[in-house]
């Protein structure tokens, strides 16, 4: 079964468009890094996921259902943090997670919910308004996993969350929902935490999927050379190569990403587009954002 | 002028709510003195009634208190305090700034009062222009005062004493409308001498440097041992306590204005005057009314986008916002109806007594009033001969519904005509046959100024009359209920439409502002309507009366006028329900990328 199928799900904030015609699906168990820069939709694909916002055109499916026909039933299946989530802030922390458990009566686990609670070394009887920022949300990360849930939907769940914190919530929490079977979708800025804990990266620009592909082939298949600018060469040669993802200019020089092998890439500069003696080396996933990224307009 | 831009208080000049809500002030004023004129005009100088203070000290208190907590809030922020200007200056700054919003706000209200008074000659100008001077004083006076609070910060933090601050600048509120009433150029230049010495005194004592509160995101807390710890569900009932607080901003302000909508509540729902509203003005009290249900329903509204991630529908949001306002309004209604039902028997249902330019004349109870289709009322004729036109007066002007009291008198009329009218009433409300000629020999006779007065026995007997009849046999509730209830979830319905990601931010506030408007202009107009004659609401309240207690009068006419309202406001309900279904996330936080 798919946890999540989005089919030319184009949706936005009065005439603006945010998401253009979008489709991807993710298989139940999976688990999917959303990356983008400010502004690119990963919030209002998450929001439309979550049936909060309805899509202007295109259609939702979410654990086999239609997220917007009974979005309560979906959401029990759920577990979801979002970077301005608001608990109630006159509750205490013991009161939030029992606030929760009698919204998920059949799949809470206490016993989850009390080693989370350990692990993150949270007050019990601390209002929340008293909290800091980070154990606040942490105590959002308790409530939304101690349920259980079939899909885990984060957005931006390690802010303000500090290193150990967001270390110790991401290998604790996904890793453990993950072997129970559940899917999550999990958006950050942070590249080390999305190449480490997903499978699968989905980057979106501007409303649009730029790049969806499993983790593992994107440690390999993608070179970044820096060519210098002399002439003859410009990005348009670059970019009528196929095989040429993104082309950005600094200064006197052009990086190119290419979706190759190192040595394939080396190949293509020197055999097929006539460039020799230019460097290449194996991205990693913060490199790659940021040329292909930064390379569109 | 550049510190001012810069500093926190500098929003307030930009700031276009400001206008709207001195539009909303002048409209309001000139009701205030439209009131107190007609008041003045039929001796009746009474503008201390608990309904009057309320809903004007209210709409001011709201302005007033909104000007000083967004001016007075922030006393610096982190760009000015990294200047190199002393808390001084930056005092002196914000109270510029604070000043002079008072100002241009004051001159917008009386700029836009003193026109709409230039086609309808309502006050003399120099009365406008000498209240609103004391206003802005006061204004300014409440701005510095309430610097003390959390003194050495660089802001007042949200808590309890804020909250005892709004109180403060209601109570204040209320004092300007008396001041309103009768400021004088000696009540400007006191309090313009108090104002300068409480700046004066307040630059002496100011720290030497703003600090920022330290408690503002919390702080890390000490864990503790979670194991063995027991969750327990909690109950329905704390579940919706919680989701309804969470629904507000600032859940004070619900908890506050839960008993303005009940006080509303029973101020339109009155039907008999026992002195503490005014009986006349259930249409201006019932529209305020909506204004103030849809005010909260909006804000509420705006708060949805945290019960979003939560897996519950939208009907219970629905139901967790307008339920409790809802409650509200019925209770004070039902209050009201239950006080009225108890009150009114103390009221004679026939009486003969002097009114208050001690002209004696028959009354009875509005709901036995009668009305014709002809402009003018028809003469009611003695059997000897003597007639007299009924007293009558029109609903709408030009309209030829005309509402009459068949029992009425006049100074003129004769004791025979009197004694003659008083049977009619007592047969006609009492059921009791009693012969005019001998309420004309027992009960009636002359005083000193030769007029026609009911003697001792004369009361004693209308007295007991009254307190054997049956309580008031109408149902006003469902009706006006009912009403309340249609009009609310038809702006509810309009302001829903638009909260969905088809329309940006902007234009979902702008409609809630409109709506708003509307209301508020709707129960202003309601207001000067009523006075400038155009549609009488003494008249239309004894025709409501008049057709409410006819449909008392049998079984199924009572049943209609349960069922028909009711049924009326359930179905707008349920209509309004199923829009909510379509709402999407909340405006606040829907715009954002």
């Amino acid at each position: 079964m798919k946890a999540i199928e989005f089919s030319n799900v184009t949706c936005g904030y009065g005439p603006k468009t945010v998401l253009d015609a979008i489709s991807f699906d993710v298989p139940s168990g999976e688990v999917i890094g959303l990356v983008g820069r400010n502004g690119a939709g990963k919030t209002t694909l998450i929001r439309s996921a979550m049936a909060m916002i309805k899509p202007h055109s295109g259609a939702i499916q979410i654990l086999g259902q239609d997220p917007f026909v009974q979005p309560e039933l979906v959401k029990e299946r759920i577990g979801y943090v979002s970077e301005d989530q608001i608990l109630p802030p006159f509750l205490k922390t013991h009161d939030v997670m029992e606030l929760h458990k009698s919204l998920y009566p059949k799949t809470w686990d206490d016993h989850l919910a009390r080693s989370l609670a350990g692990t993150f070394n949270l007050p019990q009887n601390q209002k929340i308004s008293k909290l800091s920022k980070g154990q606040a949300r942490q105590v959002a990360l308790v409530c939304a996993v101690a349920h259980r849930p079939e899909l885990l939907i984060l957005d931006e769940p390690a802010g303000g969350l500090d290193p150990s914190a967001r270390r110790e919530f991401l290998e604790t929490s996904i890793a453990f929902l993950n072997e129970c079977g559940s899917t999550i979708l999990f958006s950050s800025h942070y590249m080390t935490d999305v190449e480490r804990m997903s499978n699968r990266l989905l980057m979106l620009h501007s409303g649009r999927i730029l790049l969806d592909r499993d983790m593992d082939e994107l440690k390999e298949e993608f070179t970044l050379t820096v060519i210098p600018e002399v002439e003859g060469i410009d990005s348009d040669l670059l970019l009528d190569h196929p095989s040429c993802l993104s082309v950005r200019k600094r200064d006197d020089r052009f990086h190119a990403v290419f979706q190759l092998t190192t040595s394939a890439a080396q190949h293509v500069l020197e055999k097929e587009i006539g460039i020799t003696g230019c460097p290449t080396k194996a991205m990693n996933l913060e490199e790659l954002f940021v040329e292909v990224t930064g390379s569109q307009k | 002028m550049k510190l001012i831009r810069v500093h926190p208080a500098g929003m307030l000049l930009g700031n276009l709510k400001i206008l709207a809500i001195a539009l909303i002030l002048a409209l309001n004023m000139i009701g205030l003195i439209v009131f107190l004129q007609v008041q003045k005009g039929i001796g009746m100088q009474d503008p201390h009634s608990w309904g009057f203070l309320i809903y004007h000290g209210l709409i001011w208190m709201a302005a007033m208190a909104y000007l000083i907590i967004v001016g007075a809030r922030q006393k610096t922020n982190a760009f000015c305090a990294s200047l190199p200007l002393s808390t001084r200056r930056i005092w002196f700054v914000q109270m510029s700034v604070i000043a002079l919003t008072g100002l241009l706000f004051l001159t917008g209200v009386i700029g836009i009062t003193l026109l709409i008074n230039s086609f309808a000659t309502f006050t003399e100008p120099w009365f406008l222009i000498r209240s609103g001077l004391v206003v802005w004083v006061v204004y300014l006076l409440s701005a510095i005062v309430m610097q003390l609070v959390d003194r050495p910060y660089s802001i007042i933090r949200p808590g309890r004493v804020q909250i005892l601050w709004c109180i403060g600048v209601g109570l204040l509120g209320y004092k300007l409308i008396e001041y309103l009433l009768g400021g004088s150029w000696l009540h400007l230049g006191s309090i313009s001498l108090i104002t300068f010495m409480v700046a004066w005194g307040f630059t002496q004592i100011l720290p030497n440097n703003y600090v920022a509160p330290t408690q503002d995101e919390g702080e890390a807390v000490q864990a503790e041992n979670w194991n063995g710890v027991e969750f327990k569900p909690i109950s329905s009932l704390r579940r919706r306590l919680i989701f309804w607080n969470l629904l507000a901003k600032k859940p004070f302000f619900y908890w506050f204005g839960i008993p303005f909508v009940f006080l509303f509540g029973m101020m339109c729902s009155n039907l008999d005057d026992w002195g503490i509203f005014h009986h006349d003005q259930q249409l201006v009290y019932s529209l305020f009314s909506v204004y103030l249900l849809l005010a909260f329903f909006g804000a509420s509204l705006f708060g949805d986008y945290r019960l979003d991630p939560f897996p519950i529908s939208k009907r219970y949001i629905f139901r967790l916002i307008t339920i409790p306002l809802l409650l509200a309004q019925l209770l004070g209604m039902g209050v009201a109806e239950f006080l009225d039902r108890h009150l009114e028997k103390d009221h004679l249902a026939v009486d003969f007594s002097p009114n208050r330019k001690g002209v004696w004349r028959l009354t009875s109870m509005l709901e036995h009033a009668d009305w014709t289709l002809d402009h003018t009322a028809p003469t009611i004729q003695a059997p000897w001969g003597e007639s007299q036109e009924a007293w009558s007066k029109h609903v709408i002007k030009g309209v030829p519904l005309t509402v009459f009291s068949p029992f009425s008198t006049t100074r003129e009329s004769s004791p025979d005509f009197i004694a003659y009218q008083l049977s009619r009433a007592i047969d006609r409300i009492y059921n009791e046959k009693v012969a005019w000629e001998k309420i004309r020999e027992d009960f009636l006779v002359a005083n000193n100024q030769g007029a026609c007065v009911l003697n001792q026995a004369g009361q004693t007997f209308l007295q007991q009359l009254n307190r054997n009849r049956p309580a008031s046999n109408i149902h006003a509730l469902p009706v006006l209920f009912g009403f309340t209830m249609v009009v609310w979830m038809f702006f509810v319905r309009r302001l829903v439409a638009t909260s969905n990601s088809r329309y940006t931010s902007a234009q979902q506030k702008r409609r809630f502002w409109i709506l708003l408007g509307i209301l508020f202009a709707l129960h202003i107009c309601a207001m000067l309507m009523a006075v400038s004659d155009l549609i009488r609401l003494d008249t239309s309240r004894t025709l409501f009366a008049m057709i409410v207690n006819e449909f008392s009068a049998t079984w199924f006419g009572k049943i209609l006028l349960w069922v028909l309202p009711l049924g009326f406001a359930a179905w707008s309900y349920r209509k309004t329900e199923s829009h909510f279904k379509n709402l999407e996330f909340g405006i606040d936080q829907g715009c954002m990328l």
